[in-house]
């Protein structure tokens, strides 16, 4: 709960700052690529807790009882009962979650990692071709982001679908 | 190197607090713009017109699709080559927040409007109302509450991401804190420090929208 909510609650750029320059006054030295991996993932893992939070409470009521009344053991239910039904409701979630935690990677540059938005800044400063750059920049995370969108909305569409068949 | 928080804060309150002020600051005037950008951009997705609806839709997918650093640094670096004017790195900062936040806004404003029953709009023209009296008084009444939340989650969001804002040199409260570090050599604290700034204004709002969401909302039934 205390993990959700300072993940949720702080910038991930703090983090990243934290973990690369925080860090080493006390002699932990971390790569850049690891804090930037620690960082986006403790901030997705806090998203990705409260949809499937939200997913396992979405479950009706009557599947566990029914379950518990078949003799299924606790550990059962969640894994052949809650689990599977949890899944498909926070899918579409999860892959928003996903696009979000690919959009942060942006702020990875601040912490030395030579990502997309660090390398277009590196391009600029070398060839002074500030709209080339940038469209190519935009073009570049339009093609990353939009597969991932689009197959979110499919899913979406069938979830919505399914439940609507139930 | 022996500092505690407490002497972190005290020893640098002036510097700390400019930098919040200007991020406070920054944040108020997007959100202040905001809304009634949020107003007119949910008109557009409202409208009947299809060029509209769909040129809107395209700006708002797109708009989402960038991520903000990418937004502010074109606007700090494109908007002076394109209209030959000087910008200041506030005025893009705002410019791109409330852009973001007017967008968002509006999208929530068009799926609140587009939950409500039907029957509200078939009821409010079979007594006779004209459009924007039905608007005025029948659905936007009706869809605020619903909006809210969303909105209020929007603002958290907005605060997060205006750890951003160094990229186009406003001095923040992230650069302020960066600038103390480098004088007193103290990372570890200092960041910390950064930390509970940016929990202490966000964690309230987020709070404050699971509140909202319950009141307005008790069954928890997705709108």
């Amino acid at each position: 709960m205390v993990y959700v909510q300072i993940s949720r609650n702080v910038p991930v750029l703090v983090f990243l700052f934290f973990l690369y320059f925080g860090l080493v006054q006390i002699h932990i030295i971390l790569e850049a690529k690891l804090c930037a991996i620690l960082g986006l993932g403790m901030m997705g893992g806090a998203y990705m807790t409260e949809s499937f939070r939200a997913g396992l409470i979405a479950v009706d009521k009557v599947q566990i009882e029914s379950a518990r009344s078949i003799g299924l053991s606790p550990l059962q239910i969640l894994w052949h009962i809650l689990f599977p039904q949890a899944f498909a409701i926070v899918l579409p979630n999860m892959l928003s979650n996903a696009h979000a935690i690919l959009m942060e990677t942006a702020v990875c540059g601040f912490i030395a990692v030579p990502e997309l938005m660090c390398v277009t800044r590196d391009q600029i400063g070398m060839y002074y071709k500030t709209y080339e750059s940038f469209l190519m920049l935009t073009v570049s995370y339009v093609v990353l982001l939009l597969p991932l969108s689009l197959i979110a909305g499919y899913t979406e569409r069938r979830v919505r679908n399914a439940q609507f068949g139930r | 190197m022996h500092n505690s928080a407490a002497s972190f804060i005290f020893n640098n309150a002036p510097q700390l607090f400019s930098g919040i002020e200007a991020t406070v600051l920054i944040l108020c005037a997007s959100i202040a713009l905001s809304i009634p950008g949020g107003f007119i951009f949910g008109a557009l997705r409202c409208a009947k017109n299809k060029v509209l609806r769909y040129s809107t839709r395209a700006f708002l997918e797109f708009y989402r699709a960038l991520p903000m650093a990418l937004l502010l640094l074109a606007g700090f670096f494109l908007i002076p080559q394109i209209f030959q004017i000087q910008v200041s790195g506030e005025f893009v900062a705002v410019t791109a927040f409330s852009f973001w936040g007017s967008v968002e806004i509006g999208e929530l404003i068009r799926g609140a409007i587009e939950s409500l029953p039907k029957i509200q709009t078939e009821s409010g023209t079979t007594l006779g109302l004209s459009k924007t009296q039905l608007y005025r008084y029948i659905l936007i009444p009706q869809a605020l509450p619903r909006v809210l939340p969303g909105a209020v989650n929007l603002i958290t969001r907005m605060v997060k991401t205006s750890s951003l804002i160094i990229l186009v040199g406003v001095v923040d409260v992230v650069k302020q804190i960066q600038q103390i570090i480098e004088r007193t050599k103290d990372p570890l604290i200092g960041y910390i420090v950064l930390a509970a700034v940016f929990f202490a204004l966000c964690f309230p709002l987020a709070q404050a929208s699971k509140r909202l969401e319950k009141r307005f909302n008790p069954t928890g039934e997705p709108l």
